[in-house]
């Protein structure tokens, strides 16, 4: 456990001495605020509506599948490029370790993306505002699950290649095709099965009700079924050298 | 200490080395000695337990290398043939996560970290990044790391690549030192400094052990395949051949092969001979009986390109010398 920790620090130092450290962050808080300017506007001031819009509307979503690739490319396939993996592998360290210690270590820069975002409520009460605060709470934990999700995925594309490039793509692909297969319900309004499967295999369904302030065990278990999953499946292909 | 049973890998549809086997002792410095391509690095990654063997066996202080891969590697400094490191970090942030990783207890990590710095020579360099060093530097951070976690057994990957002469005599000294405590396994192409580091060379080619022995026993199988080189001049117009008939008179000697033509009035030869023979002294008297010129005669230097010719020559024959 304590090789985990050693991990993250190491990874969470990697994102701050690259430029991704500094380009995402200032990229992300401009366009969020930006977004946050534009939505209270649009509302005529409604703050829910609009805390919800930046956790949740279209811009989030370009934004996450945008950003999480970028986040999560360098992780696996840069030490595999470089050699670095077998220094790593062949410290005292279990595979899981490294995985599961790359994977805290972009969550935590994830996290430290959106804390930000919290000033926007700070600000809105001092005006005088009085948002909803569990509906935000529960908006904001539904945000960092469902990122947690897509790095995990992020993470399992950039263990199978040693290109960054092909990491991000292939992350960026295997999202929007998740994302198209839960609609895919809609193609078949008489099949229900087909809808209910939809349903919940759609990581944006089991979004939404964080989104609507309800915290639930079962979309919980959802995400972190998943992330579990696509850890283990990155623990695997790290292993899989072992067998070619 | 470091027991390779049969070893076998395959990639696909290459072989990358097969039925190597080899022991080495505690306290012990073994060279791997090879071209490029023969295996050592193959070899190495199995007994790190970062590549597991097709067939056979590794065991590492006593434990097997795939069946208790973590226990093997606590106890294991390994430097990796290209030194990949973390570019991005410092040298002593870098030495300091890799030391965590190693579990060296909080209390001595500074201590440690420090003492390596200086057996490196890096503690100049201590705040430099990674990425900005030199080859050379980058090598002795590689060394540096190996040490940290002050390992039983260390294996090193071709140590001294891009090192230059006076880092190499370096290097060669700290592997010595660290020899006396240690048990090392390195792997080198150059035969000097197989000989230089190690009281046992291996030698491997195309993946498969040639010969395992000391330097001097190394050299002394080697020695009857190591031509005599002459060059002399017979003043009278004899003929090649004849020169050579003489010469193959010699006591000991069993073949006399015509070198290319020299200056004018000039020949060379290459003398092989027998077994304990060294025909140079009786080549000397016969010269004299002559009365001929003499401006070369010397045997040639044991490299690893006669090494690879005498053994492998040896096996044809009936495996007689590996």
């Amino acid at each position: 456990m304590r090789n985990v920790l050693t991990l993250v620090v190491r990874e969470m130092g990697a994102y701050f001495r690259s430029p991704i450290g500094y380009v995402v962050p200032i990229l992300f808080w401009l366009l969020c605020g930006l977004r946050f300017y534009l939505d209270l506007v649009h509302t005529a001031g409604d703050l829910d509506l609009a805390l919800q819009q930046l956790m949740g509307g279209l811009h989030f979503w370009l934004m996450v599948f945008l950003m999480i690739p970028a986040l999560t490319m360098r992780l696996l396939a840069e030490e595999r490029r470089s050699g670095t993996l077998e220094m790593l592998l062949t410290a005292p360290v279990d595979d899981w370790e490294v995985v599961v210690g790359k994977f805290l270590g972009a969550l935590l820069f994830y996290t430290f993306l959106w804390i930000p975002l919290l000033l926007y409520l700070a600000v809105v009460v001092f005006l005088g505002g009085a948002p909803d605060h569990g509906a935000v709470f529960a908006n904001l934990f539904g945000v960092l699950l469902l990122g947690a999700l897509f790095m995990a995925v992020g993470l399992y594309c950039s263990s199978l290649t040693a290109n960054q490039i092909i990491a991000a793509v292939m992350t960026t692909v295997s999202l929007l095709v998740v994302s198209f297969l839960s609609e895919v319900g809609r193609l078949f309004p008489q099949v229900t099965w087909i809808q209910i499967m939809g349903d919940y295999l759609s990581f944006f369904r089991h979004f939404d009700e964080f989104r609507n302030g309800v915290v639930d065990i079962r979309p919980i278990l959802y995400y972190v079924t998943l992330i579990g999953f696509f850890l283990f499946l990155t623990a695997r292909s790290l292993e899989a050298r072992k067998w070619r | 200490m470091i027991e390779a049973i049969s070893l076998y890998k395959r990639f696909g549809p290459v072989q990358a080395i097969k039925d190597v086997s080899f022991k080495i002792e505690k306290g012990e410095v073994a060279a791997f000695l090879g071209p490029n391509g023969a295996g050592k690095t193959t070899c190495m990654r199995i007994l790190t337990g970062f590549l597991p063997a097709t067939r056979g066996r590794a065991v590492v202080g006593g434990e097997d290398v795939t069946l208790n891969s973590r226990a093997v590697r606590s106890i294991l400094g390994y430097l990796p043939e290209n030194v990949p490191q973390y570019g991005d970090m410092r040298v002593k942030e870098y030495l300091d996560f890799r030391a965590r990783l190693k579990r060296v207890r909080r209390s001595h990590r500074r201590d440690r970290i420090g003492g390596v710095l200086e057996q490196c020579g890096l503690t100049h360099m201590k705040n430099r990044l990674v990425g900005n060093l030199s080859k050379g530097y980058r090598q002795r951070v590689g060394l540096a790391d190996a040490l940290v976690g002050n390992p039983a057994v260390l294996i090193l990957d071709e140590p001294t690549v891009g090192l230059d002469p006076n880092q190499t005599v370096e290097v060669r000294q700290l592997i010595n030192d660290l020899g006396r405590e240690r048990t090392v396994l390195l792997s080198t192409h150059i035969l000097s400094e197989a000989e230089a580091v190690s009281r046992r060379i291996i030698i491997i080619n195309q993946g498969e052990i040639l010969v395992e022995d000391t330097p001097e026993g190394l050299r002394k199988k080697v020695r009857s395949h190591l031509p005599v080189q002459v060059e002399i001049r017979t003043g009278k117009a004899l003929k090649i051949s004849e020169i050579q008939s003489d010469l193959e008179s010699l006591n000991g000697v069993t073949r006399v092969q015509a070198g290319p033509p020299a200056d004018k009035g000039w020949s060379r030869f290459a003398l092989s001979y027998e077994v304990d023979a060294d025909p140079r002294e009786a080549l000397f008297e016969l010269v004299k009986i002559r009365n001929w010129g003499l401006r070369e005669l010397h045997r040639e230097e044991l490299n690893l390109e006669q090494i690879f010719r005498a053994l492998t020559r040896g096996q044809e024959k009936g495996g007689g010398l590996a």
